[in-house]
């Protein structure tokens, strides 16, 4: 194992500390809706700057990985991202906890983060310089092509009717292409408001068409909110180690995924996820039962996102490319702390590098008892909160997080205005997850797109620039067979249609 | 009678002026909103963590780096003046930017709207080609483009920025025909340029010291070499009169007091000034300027001037 | 799919389609104005969409019972709780921050409850509420440097 003599370095009593600290204040904004990992990060960076630059790099990792595994909370529990990266977490988290296995599915989220964290940290300590190529492998046309096969879930996501799908879908990517076009500069739909000149936010979109819609349920009636499971006070860890081991194949390849797309710069944790749980309802014996609590739903996307946190740092540490934007911050604080990255980095200033590898896989290890506890507090509390106390406090954090995001009144707003859109959309049968899919995956499709057929016009086809490149070729197959998959099932099996309110 | 009023006036006038005088004495007494009009990651970004330690040295107060990315810096810039004016909210200003933007569509501010105290530093334009590209000289690099015009495919971030304007300049000045393509911030163009999705990218000299011995750069549009980069040649070396970058600073809101804004340029100067400050940011490619409130009109001037010019290369028509 | 609900025709889906196609012609007629490469996605989306919408209304009139979607539990609650929202979001910057959170907040709880109040439950919940609300406050403004809107109270 390269670099061992650093793992005691990274073992020293204050690395141990800083990692433990970390992944705890990591966790905890992560949850919140609103603070996401990049923003953890960077209200944190200028705390690393007293300290030398492996132990800065363990702390700011620990925070990433912590708050990319947060986001599972507020996902699971209120049905509500804390962060972009959790969104496919909402999918089987929330139907779980709603029928009393709220605690088994905190417990899941947790195994899997830790898990698909070590993959991650993993590849990033033995194959970090040979897999960075795989992040400049993909061009536009790459990306084009993997945002239109993230858009394909909208298909097997479909709960109720394709059509309504499809048509959340596009009204989705309509809302992406809000504010001044990345190619050409146009300025597109913004209605002559100023403060839809940068374009919709994505979190705080998150926040509106999930959030605000479980809340304006909450209150409707007097019904207890959640299900109790029948042992309130286990964490199912027994229960929760043999699902993971029944569901082993499916967490190492969403684990995989997880890193090979963590590398992709521009791509992310949410797109990763995405990814995993349409691959794993793809070869699941009951795809059907994704979307109505399917613990192998919640381990794909749990394992994938949290190993984004390793695959993100290799084109970052290698490269010099961040390959997600916590990344981007932490590039940054390295540059200030003098660190030069760039496959010199492996070399020269391997101390560095294999001290934070190993930091990072401290604090994902870390993250088990650290994450089990701050789960089954928050699982506790939210059980025992009484409705009438649990409605308004959500929404002040709804406010307070969809503020915080850019520190934007009219964020707020537009939080609030889109919950009030999904809310209704909802009572019509339109649901809100191919909306938020069309939102994050039209500014990477549009562009891919446009930048493709620049490119492909200025070598002669563009046809050829998008059809004849040997990835872009095998993500068509998988969008192919992803699609054909639904028809058939389809086909041999009438699904059941349900519509469930939050 | 007449005597005596002057005298109060006088007294009045002293009062005011030893008050404005403490209240300079005693900036920041708080923390500072340090907001930068892009991602995380970006020459802005890297510059204003450099200064960050020395805000805290230097001023005793920390700043709080905050992003608000969108439409190349105009969603933020649109903002700016209905921020709180106190001298305690900034924001990066980014030239030729804030002049090209609003040239061409009304992106919700004027070039006249931003305030900018101070400009701190300025990075030159740079072309970058992969560092086994064919492309081993700019020579080389004209040769192709004359060959195939319209067939060589460079890379820069966003649509009528320093990168484009760059492209522009150096497509009319050696009467060549390129293909730009503009990528969501410099992450993006660099992973195209090393991924070889393009064959040469516009940057800065910041970007191939990032960036180091993967890249090389063909030329720099400065007036003498960097001295971090001494085998990059200038344009100027080459036969091509060209000399360009982007100059980065800091704007208020519109309605922070002219005193205030004093200040906040005179701790922005006073950083400028740090010798190990200037070192760091020389090694990462960003050359230090001072261009204060004092200087600003007569820079303003000549700059938009400059790059009213500019922006007939580029198409731009201005409204 | 239960039986009561087979005959009812999703008049509420056909509605929403209309308003799709509407939104579709909008949109091929603003991107007129655009490049031509910034109005290529738009018109694909916008031509999708209207073909989307027409195929569900004629699918929604021709067969009945398709995804007809029943409101259970108190409509009024649901649009007073909206408007408590909507009010937070527009009174945040004029208002300042904690005010409007503290005033949102009892508002909310007045909605959300559907016991009787006594005096102990009153004390409590908005004795916790109030601290989580002034807690979280004192968290952002302070430690994390957001900057809350101050507003004309605070």
């Amino acid at each position: 194992m390269p670099g061992f003599e650093y793992l005691l370095h990274a073992l020293s009593p204050m690395s141990l500390l800083i990692a433990f600290a970390g992944v705890l204040a990591g966790i905890l904004i992560g949850a919140m809706p609103g603070l996401t990992a990049t923003m953890a990060v960077a209200v944190l960076v200028p705390f690393t700057f007293g300290m030398e630059p492996g132990v800065a790099l363990i702390a700011l990792g620990a925070i990433y990985t912590g708050a990319i595994y947060g986001g599972a909370y507020s996902a699971i529990l209120l049905k509500t991202p804390g962060t972009p990266s959790s969104i496919a977490t909402t999918f089987d988290g929330y139907p779980m906890a709603k029928r009393g296995d709220g605690d088994l599915a905190l417990t899941l989220a947790c195994l899997a983060s830790v898990f698909g964290g070590l993959v991650g940290a993993a590849f990033l300590l033995l194959l970090a310089p040979p897999l960075a190529s795989v992040a400049l492998s993909f061009g536009p046309v790459e990306y084009f092509w993997l945002a239109i096969f993230g858009l394909t879930l909208i298909a097997s996501l479909s709960e109720g009717s394709l059509i309504k799908s499809l048509i959340g879908g596009c009204i989705g990517l309509l809302l992406s292409m809000i504010g001044v076009a990345e190619v050409g500069g146009d300025v597109r739909f913004t209605g002559d408001s100023q403060a839809l000149l940068g374009g919709i936010d994505i979190v705080s979109a998150l926040i509106g068409l999930y959030c605000v819609p479980v809340l304006l349920e909450l209150v409707a009636s007097p019904d207890p909110h959640m299900r109790l499971g029948s042992r309130v006070s286990s964490y199912r860890l027994g229960e929760g180690m043999r699902q993971c081991w029944k569901s082993r194949f499916n967490i190492i390849r969403s684990s995989v995924i997880g890193t090979v797309v963590g590398i992709l710069p521009g791509a992310g944790g949410s797109i990763a996820s995405l990814i995993a749980y349409s691959e794993a309802r793809r070869v699941a014996k009951q795809p059907e039962k994704f979307g109505t609590g399917e613990p192998d739903g919640l381990l794909a996307t749990e394992s994938s996102n949290n190993a984004t946190v390793g695959g993100g740092f290799i084109p970052t540490l290698v490269l010099g490319i961040p390959g997600t934007p916590p990344d981007a911050v932490i590039l940054g604080a390295l540059l200030v702390q003098g660190v030069r990255v760039g496959p010199q980095l492996f070399g020269e200033q391997s101390e560095i590098v294999y001290t934070f590898i190993y930091g990072l896989f401290i604090a994902t290890v870390l993250m088990l008892p650290v994450g089990l506890l701050v789960g089954r507090y928050a699982f506790k509390s939210l059980v025992g909160i009484p409705k009438a106390l649990l409605a308004p406090s959500v929404a002040f954090l709804t406010i307070l997080g969809s503020y915080a995001v850019h520190n934007n009144a009219h964020e707020v707003l537009q939080m609030v205005l889109l919950g009030g859109f999904a809310w209704v959309m909802a009572s019509w049968g339109f649901s809100a997850s191919p909306i938020v899919l069309g939102l994050i995956l039209g500014s990477i499709a549009e562009g891919g797109f446009v930048q493709g057929y620049l490119i492909g016009s200025a070598k002669g086809s563009a046809l050829a620039e998008f059809f004849g490149r040997p990835i872009s070729i095998g993500i068509i197959v998988f969008i192919l067979v992803g699609l054909l998959y639904p028809v058939l099932t389809r086909r041999f099996g009438k699904k059941e249609m349900k519509h469930e309110y939050a | 009678m007449r005597k005596l009023q002057s005298a109060i006036a006088r007294m009045t006038v002293a009062s005011l002026c030893s008050i404005s005088l403490g209240a300079a004495a005693a900036y920041p007494e708080q923390t500072i909103n340090y907001i930068i009009p892009f991602g995380p990651g970006g020459e802005s970004d890297i510059a204003a963590r450099l200064q960050e330690p020395l805000f805290k040295k230097l001023g005793g107060q920390p700043v709080a780096i905050q992003y608000k990315a969108g439409a190349g810096g105009a969603a933020a810039w649109a903002q700016l003046n209905s921020m709180t004016a106190d001298g305690y909210t900034m924001m990066g200003t980014n030239l030729p930017h804030i002049v090209l933007q609003p040239m061409e569509k009304d992106v919700g501010y004027r070039t006249a709207d931003m305030t900018n105290v101070y400009w701190f530093h300025y990075t030159p334009d740079a072309l970058l080609v992969t560092a086994d590209s064919p492309y081993k000289t700019l020579a080389d690099y004209l040769a192709a483009a004359r060959k195939a015009p319209g067939g060589v495919i460079v890379g820069g971030t966003g649509t009528n920025s320093g990168n484009e304007l760059a492209k522009a300049r150096l497509d009319k000045l050696a009467g060549i025909k390129t293909t730009y393509i503009p990528f969501k911030g410099t992450g993006a163009v660099n992973t195209a340029l090393l991924g070889k999705q393009v064959a040469a990218s516009w940057g800065y000299t910041t970007v191939k010291l990032q960036l180091g011995d993967q890249v090389r750069c063909l030329a720099v549009a400065m007036e003498a070499r960097h001295p971090r980069m001494p085998d990059c040649p200038t344009f100027r070396e080459l036969g091509i009169d060209m000399v360009g970058g982007v100059y980065r600073g800091l704007a208020v809101p519109s309605n922070t007091p002219a005193a205030v804004q004093k200040q906040v340029a005179g701790l922005i100067g006073q950083i400028n000034k740090d010798p190990a400050f200037v070192e760091k940011m020389l090694d990462n490619g960003f050359t230090v300027v001072d261009v204060g409130p004092e200087q600003m009109k007569d820079f303003m001037d000549k700059m938009n001037k400059e790059y009213a010019e500019a922006a007939k290369d580029l198409g731009i028509k201005a409204k | 799919m239960s039986t009561h609900e087979m005959k009812v025709r999703d008049v509420w889906g056909a509605v929403a389609s209309v308003i799709a196609i509407a939104i579709g012609v909008m949109v091929l007629r603003a991107a007129r104005d655009f490049d031509t490469l910034g109005a290529v996605f738009p018109r694909s989306v916008a031509v999708l969409m209207i073909v989307l919408g027409a195929c569900y209304v004629v699918l929604a009139l021709r067969k009945p019972g398709m995804n007809a979607v029943r409101l259970e539990g108190s409509g009024l609650r649901r649009l007073a709780l909206f408007c408590v929202l909507l009010g937070w979001a527009l009174l945040l910057e004029p208002l300042g921050f904690l005010t409007t959170s503290l005033i949102g907040y009892v508002l909310g709880l007045l909605i959300a409850n559907f016991d009787r109040w006594t005096p102990r439950m009153t004390m409590i919940y908005c004795g916790a509420g109030c601290s989580m609300v002034v807690g979280l406050f004192l968290l952002f403004r302070f430690a994390l440097h957001v900057p809350l809107p101050p507003g004309i109270l605070i």
